[in-house]
């Protein structure tokens, strides 16, 4: 504690340094004065009490009293607290200052941040959720997105990975846009950071409340890059008075899940492995020969214990982790200078072996009044990430072999055998480091008292350094290269500059304007390069001096684009019960075509305040009725720049003179590789007419209040229109090409949101709220493609060796495609009969079913097998208070999708395959050289609710304690347990596209915290 | 009002203080057709972007390979290789494998980079004409080899003689059989105007020209000779089997350049690749490259695995560092096809043993031999590199080779004593005594069938010859027993193409 005290003078030192606005402060006849705030005579508890000009200042206590020391008579105290108007009193002589203050009616109510602007919640006309982080339970998370997870309607977090560090998948209202951007804009404090997934740059503990924009006349005034909504992210302040601390620190134990799918009996899995070779009519390993340099034992020889070696994967790769996460700020101000200034700190282990992520976070914030009508301030932030990765996954490896040879050495099972796991996490080098430095800087001048115009300026700058080696024999590469190593760079600069006015005034009685215009130029560049090494004579150095390399290999690559627009918005209150509001956004980005370059983005909304009509006024039960309806319409600009023209790729090829060097060539298509890293895809044909994909949303709302706001009701209904999607299109490969970026298709996402709040208990003693939240969204493609069947959706899977997502009209998005199945053939006369013929005929295969019916199977009876999408989504939270004791539920759930399995046939589940005394027709036979077809039996029920958090926690509250506002301590667990019929897989909760790979498994995480705040 | 807008819009952008505030955005890090084949230099670059795809994993330096042997009888796969592979190994090809889809995709990304250089390096602004032409011409060969694979995998094949630039070129459908060739051998004619005899490493040539044009001849005369489907509409066999002989005949005549080499081996020696006397035309690579494609792992394909150890002995002395992945075997019934006294198949060729030198338990040299004894199977001698480094060697798959046109020509002409001569040059070279002479001329095409199936073993020619000939069933199925259901005489169009491109049904 002594440090913590010791820092925060340390503190107050640099503050006061740094505020070279404030006047000093003369402690020649310093008196006490005594005083109490009332409002309608009640107390006001914690108002603030500060002297003009001066950043010292108290809040009153529990009868409204406070105590200050004033420097001498010509001093003016300063009386203010939320939802009223500030006082400003001259203490002269007085000893004793008393104060009324009186109720802004206007500032009492809830302010909600939207695009360039603030409004009155009453005021509003779009669909917007604002998420308050104070109730949001404290849970540990790398990013806000994971924090958000079943806190707004509408809003699916998917967190596919347990990965410390990693992304999380962000979907508002279904998915509009099929390829690059598809997830909502992150707006910070006014600055757009890019799509959502892994705001690494904030702290969360330093983000007040977030708003979640969802409709277009809300998203619209984002123009090109709001289609999928907007996520508003503000944070913390400094307020002005004394200087206030907090510190929060959480420790966590992350365990690895208790059952895998993987065969643990060695002899087991030598039975399977034999089983499928022989039945491919393949030699079996385990007979006791050797193969490839290892010596395989026969089965017997495993089972009598004569082998004696059994290796426990699973145990081996996960390990329990640890977390810890730490905070510390400090704000606080005086009448001009408000401050706020954090430190974080956060360092995750990963349940697998070898993995980490660390993050730093430093963010300092000031506004300053400069003159009578002029504001200004700045907010920089610098955060700094490192992250360790090295999951290979692995726990089907053979349980048959050791993971060490006696001497010590890695144990490999063959020549080819590069996927050792603990050579991946102990000797592989796969270390990242990140770095984002970003300034906000503002300007706002008052011109009129209704006029204000406000400059603001933002630059982001990222850079990121992996540094990468796999050593000699032991990887592919390290094989291949005899040791491969290098380092990637990675360099960003984000530049914005926002100019707007803002016009707000009342007209009489009953009328009121607030209008905004202005306009916005951003230009984001980045830079890569990546300086390979092939070939060391040891692997001592690593990656550490790449020019002693056999061969080196550079690559380095620059992009950038420019987004220049206008914005204008009004809105129209008639008598607080009518309102209109309409936006525009023009915006002209340098990705599109020539004569396609910009775009315009309107949108118009009405309310209607129902609450404040007469016949509701003296209405005992409702409180709050307000309608909505919106149009309009965003926009989409998620592809790479450059789509615009042609790229050539380039190539070498010996020279004549056969004397080790090549010649290089440049022509029509580039390759770069899929996202499996296994096939090359040709890309690089221009397309001039490439243009914004537009999504167009009308959205019907009611917020519903009733019994002084103890039930609070939000329902919306909505339509979503996108045309002109822009993607990157699997075209016919006798073209040359595999992809390009086109503009073609339509998608309609329609759904409906409900969100419940319930007070069911508000007293001094009890408290205990529930929220629960349920969307629907139903996705259709429209129009597709210039075949009218359907196009590739997701990549190729290898194990299929064709994608199994697809874009059809009348289907949801990505809906799986491929065979049809009717369980397992049972005789070669049943196959024959199925229309299969071959070995596919065979007893023991999966019967394909021939749906055209032409007594064949095959491409022809491929179909629609499955959707991705989930019928509904929904949340459930629960906040329960006795006196100090606090307690917390969340509950996030998805029904009614399917997941694409692909490990539905690994490990454990072969156990129970087919054979001639088993004939069941759940799985088929072994057979390690069957080439599977995508297919209907890879496909389960996705549908899984899963208890995200429980959270208990005990505050002390103690006017006894001089130096201690508040201090909390809780204990949590996250992820517990999972319902959902999905088998053997990790988990049920995949990426997007609903397939299932055997990702990192997400682990069960217990945390133990404390609050603190100091006065 | 938008142009308004926009008005204010740019000039309010322009008050800024950023670099450049225009919507047009310069390309940065790659060239284009606007910025390119403006000099000699670019286009000898655009060329030699054309000749580098031959080397890709995906064509010539492995995938080839395996889709050319592993459905015939010389070649097998490990048990644990990819179920593409060992479905072309049972000939159970169905339109979504993926090897097979690379002998679509391949061919076509290089006939849109030879359609380039064909197209723009006419217009190359001050040049020497002759190069100028010779680009061209080589890009034409390239075309019309490209073609030939394309339409010996998969029969009727999309003709597409411009660069695809624009996304309404993309769709396109098949041209018969007959336009295919008639395409080839235009090309061809055309190169072999422009061309010289002179010999450059790794490019075409007159003499390539010449080569392949027999060997276009030779597969359309034999096809239509044996009844192939698909070839009713050649009008004459006996006509193409001359003209497959003249050119033939130029390649053995006309020429200096490349010759017969007396020396069994001497052709697989890497380190003599640019003065090797067979080897008309080969996708060339280099271990010094930075990627697969520049450099081969072909010999990997081959080699034993041979524990692991950092230096393999073979029978011929032959030091090679490390084992390879022995992922392509020998079959048993192939290597047993040979004569005994034919060098082909002893160890010279056809190797059944290696040593590693102290690799046995008291530090004595330790032997794999196969069957037996840690060797999976047999392998070649003939993609082989002892100075490669790592994985990367230096292997150039042989595609016209002067042993192969004359035979070509033997088989073209029929029996005489010319053809007797020669044929017992090339069994001279394997040991073997001079052909006995009086065969008939279906007799002597059949024994020249096998005859390549011998000593263009493993070089990706079987497949085709197989299927010129009519064979697949009498050779594959009656022979070796193999059973075969799909993909005999052509593959499928890939299933990718047939999905995205609605012009092909």
């Amino acid at each position: 504690m002594k440090g913590i005290l010791y820092s925060r003078q340390k503190l107050q030192v640099v503050l006061s340094i740094i505020l070279t606005f404030s006047s000093l402060t003369l402690f020649a006849q310093e008196r006490v004065i005594k005083g109490n705030v009332t409002s309608a005579q009640e107390p006001l508890i914690g108002a603030n009490v500060l002297i003009k000009g001066t950043s010292i200042g108290t809040l009153t206590d529990f009868d409204g009293n406070f105590t200050l020391t004033v420097p001498n008579n010509e001093t003016t105290l300063i009386f203010s607290y939320i939802g009223f108007f500030t006082e400003e009193v001259y203490v002269g002589s007085k000893s004793i200052v008393n104060v009324s203050l009186n109720e802004d009616a206007e500032q009492l109510e809830e302010v909600v941040v939207v695009g360039y602007g603030t409004m009155k919640k009453s005021d509003m006309t779009g669909a917007v959720n604002k998420v308050q982080m104070d109730d949001i339970p404290q849970r540990p998370a790398a990013n806000v997105e994971q924090l958000l997870q079943g806190q707004a309607a509408g809003l699916q977090i998917t967190n596919s990975s347990g990965q410390p560090g990693s992304d999380v998948s962000v979907k508002l209202r279904g998915v509009s846009s099929i390829q690059g951007d598809s997830s909502p804009l992150l707006v910070v404090d006014g600055f757009p950071m890019g799509n959502a997934g892994n705001l690494k740059q904030i702290n969360p503990s330093d983000i007040k409340s977030i708003e979640v924009l969802k409709d277009a006349s809300a998203a619209a005034i984002y123009g090109s890059r709001g289609a999928n909504g907007v996520i508003m992210i503000t944070t913390k302040k400094g307020t002005s008075g004394q200087m206030k601390i907090d510190f929060s620190s959480r420790v966590s134990l992350s365990t690895p899940p208790n059952e895998f799918n993987a065969i643990s009996d060695p002899a087991q899995y030598a039975i399977i492995e034999n089983e499928g070779r022989v039945n491919a009519g393949l030699q079996p390993f385990y007979v006791g020969e050797t193969y490839q340099g290892t010596y395989y034992p026969s089965v017997s020889e495993i089972a009598s214990g004569a082998w004696g070696t059994s290796t426990d994967w699973p145990g081996m790769i996960y390990r329990n982790a640890l977390a810890q996460d730490h905070n510390l700020s400090a704000s606080g101000g005086s009448e001009n200078t408000k401050y706020y200034f954090s430190l974080g700190y956060l360092n995750q282990e990963g349940i697998s072996l070898s993995d980490d992520y660390t993050r730093y976070n430093i963010r300092f914030s000031l506004d300053q009044k400069i003159f009578r009508n002029l504001m200004g301030g700045f907010n920089v932030i610098y955060n700094n990430t490192k992250k360790n990765s090295n999951f290979v996954g692995g726990i089907n490896r053979s349980p048959v072999f050791p993971a060490y040879n006696e001497n010590g050495s890695y144990f490999f099972i063959s020549g080819q055998d590069f996927y050792h796991p603990l050579v991946w996490a102990n000797e592989v080098l796969n270390h990242n480091k990140g770095q984002d430095f970003i300034s906000n800087m503002y300007l706002s001048l008052k011109i009129m008292e209704d006029l204000e115009l406000k400059t603001t300026m933002n630059i982001k700058s990222g850079n990121g350094i992996t540094d990468y080696y796999e050593p000699i024999g032991m990887t592919w590469s390290g094989a291949e290269f005899n040791g491969f190593g290098n380092i990637s760079n990675y360099n960003d600069l984000d530049l914005l500059s926002e100019t707007y006015l803002n016009y707000s005034r009342r007209f009489g009685e009953k009328h009121r304007i607030n209008a905004m215009a202005g306009w916005s130029a951003q230009r984001y560049s980045v830079r890569t390069s990546v300086l390979t090494g092939k070939g060391f004579v040891n692997d001592n150095l690593e990656n550490q001096d790449l020019n002693s390399a056999e061969n080196r290999d550079i690559t380095n690559s620059y992009e950038s684009n420019l987004l220049l627009s206008g914005i204008g918005r009004l809105n129209y209150v008639y008598d607080d019960r009518f309102l209109v509001t309409g936006t525009i956004r023009a915006d002209g980005s340098s990705k599109f075509g020539k004569n396609e370059k910009w775009g315009y983005f309107p949108s118009v909304a009405v309310g209607w305040n129902v609450q404040n009509e007469a016949f509701l006024e003296n209405s005992d039960v409702v409180s709050q009725l307000k309608l909505r309806a919106s149009w309009g319409q965003a926009g989409n600009q998620g592809l790479p720049a450059y789509r615009i023209n042609e790229r050539y790729g380039t190539g070498r090829y010996p020279n004549p003179a056969a004397d080790g060097t090549f010649a290089t060539g440049f022509g029509p298509a580039v390759y770069s590789y899929s996202a499996d890293g296994i096939y090359k895809v040709w890309e690089g044909m221009a397309n001039q007419d490439l243009k914004w994909e537009t999504t167009t949303t009308s959205n019907i709302g009611i917020d519903l209040g009733l019994f002084q706001s103890k039930v609070m009701i939000t329902a919306e209904v909505y339509h979503k229109y996108t045309s002109d999607l822009l993607r990157r299109e699997q075209i016919a490969p006798s073209s040359g090409y595999d992809m390009m970026w086109v503009n073609d298709g339509e998608i309609k996402n329609t759904g409906v949101e409900l969100s419940l709040d319930l007070a069911l208990i508000e007293r001094t003693k009890w408290d205990w709220s529930v929220r629960g939240m349920i969307s629907r969204n139903r996705n259709e493609v429209i129009d597709i493609g210039n075949s009218d069947n359907f196009v590739w959706y997701g990549g190729t899977v290898e194990k299929f060796r064709t994608p199994i997502t697809v874009l059809m009209p009348g289907q949801p998005l990505g809906v799986f495609y491929g065979y049809k199945t009717d369980g397992i053939i049972q005789t070669y006369e049943e196959g024959l009969e199925a229309g299969l013929s071959g070995s596919r005929a065979r007893p023991g295969e999966i019967k394909y079913v021939d749906v055209n019916g032409d007594g064949v199977v095959d491409a022809n009876d491929r179909t629609v097998i499955g959707d991705p999408n989930p019928t509904f989504i929904y949340s459930f939270n629960s906040r329960l208070r006795y006196k100090n004791l606090d307690f917390s539920v969340l509950l996030t759930g998805v029904h009614g999708n399917q997941v694409y399995n692909n490990t539905k046939f690994d490990g454990a589940a072969t156990l129970q395959r087919w054979t001639p005394d088993n004939p069941t027709n759940d799985y088929p036979s072994l057979n390690s050289s069957r080439a599977y077809e995508a297919s209907d039996f890879w496909i389960e029920d996705g549908s899984f609710l899963r208890v995200q958090n429980i959270n208990v926690g005990y505050t002390i509250n103690s006017e006894n304690i001089k130096w201690m506002d508040k201090l909390r301590v809780y204990t949590s667990i996250d992820n517990p347990i999972v319902f959902s019929d999905f088998q053997y897989g990790f988990d049920p909760e995949v990426g997007g596209d609903g397939i299932h790979w055997g990702n990192y498994p997400m682990p069960t995480t217990y945390s133990l915290g404390l609050n603190v705040s100091f006065k | 009002m938008k142009l308004a807008i926009k008005k204010i819009l740019l000039s309010a952008a322009a008050a800024l203080a950023f670099s450049s505030c225009s919507l047009e955005e310069d390309p940065y890090g790659f060239l284009s057709n606007d910025n390119f084949y403006k000099t000699a230099a670019d286009a000898e670059s655009a060329l030699v972007y054309a000749y580098s795809v031959n080397s890709d994993i995906e064509y010539y330096s492995r995938h080839f390979i395996i889709a050319t042997e592993v459905p015939t009888e010389t070649l097998t796969i490990k048990p644990d290789a990819g179920a593409d592979q060992h479905a072309l190994d049972r000939l159970e090809v169905l339109n979504n494998n993926k090897i097979v889809e690379d002998m679509w995709r391949y061919p076509y990304l290089a006939i849109n980079r030879t359609n380039a250089v064909i197209q723009n390096v006419p217009n190359t602004p001050e040049m020497d004409d002759t190069r100028r032409e010779e680009i061209v011409g080589e890009a034409k060969f390239l075309r019309a080899l490209h073609y030939f694979n394309l339409v010996r995998f998969f029969g009727e094949v999309i003709i597409r003689e411009e660069q695809v630039s624009s996304v309404d070129q993309v769709n396109k459908g098949v041209s018969s059989i007959e336009e295919v060739y008639n395409f080839i051998l235009k090309d061809l004619t055309e190169a072999e105007a422009v061309l010289s005899t002179e010999r450059v490493y790794g490019r075409a040539n007159q003499v390539a020209v010449w080569a392949l044009l027999s060997k276009v001849y030779l597969h359309m005369a034999s096809a239509k000779n044996t009844g192939v489907q698909g070839y009713e509409w050649v009008s004459n066999a006996d006509e193409n089997y001359t003209s497959a002989a003249n050119y033939a005949k130029k390649v053995l005549q006309d020429q200096s350049t490349y010759t017969f080499e007396n020396d069994l081996m001497e052709t697989w020696n890497v380190s003599n690749r640019a003065t090797a006397r067979e080897h008309i035309f080969v996708s060339a690579t280099d271990r010094g490259g930075l990627i697969e494609g520049e450099y081969t792992k072909l010999p990997m394909l081959f080699m034993p695995w041979a524990e692991g150890a950092p230096q393999v002995v073979l029978p011929n002395g032959t030091t090679i560092p490390g084992g390879g992945w022995e992922h392509l075997w020998i079959e048993d019934d192939f290597a047993a096809n040979y004569e005994e006294s034919d060098r082909r198949g002893t160890l010279e060729m056809i190797v059944n043993k290696v040593t590693i030198p102290e690799g046995g338990n008291d530090g004595a040299d330790l032997e794999l031999v196969y069957p037996g004894g840690g060797l999976q199977a047999t392998f070649p001698m003939k993609y082989l590199d002892p100075d490669m480094v790592g994985q990367q060697a230096t292997c150039d798959t042989p595609i016209l080779r002067y042993t192969d046109i004359m035979m070509v020509y033997c088989e073209a002409i029929g029996p005489n004593s010319e053809t007797y001569a020669l044929l017992d040059q090339i069994r001279g070279r394997a040991g073997l005594s001079p052909l006995a002479g009086g065969m008939g001329i279906q007799e002597f095409r059949d024994y020249i069938l096998e005859e390549r199936g011998r000593e263009l073993a493993f070089e990706g020619k079987r497949l085709f010859d197989l299927r010129r000939t009519n064979s697949m069933e009498k050779v594959l199925g009656d022979q070796y027993g193999k059973p075969m259901t799909s993909g005999i005489y052509y593959f499928d169009i890939p299933l990718i193409e047939v999905d995205t491109n609605p012009e092909i049904n």
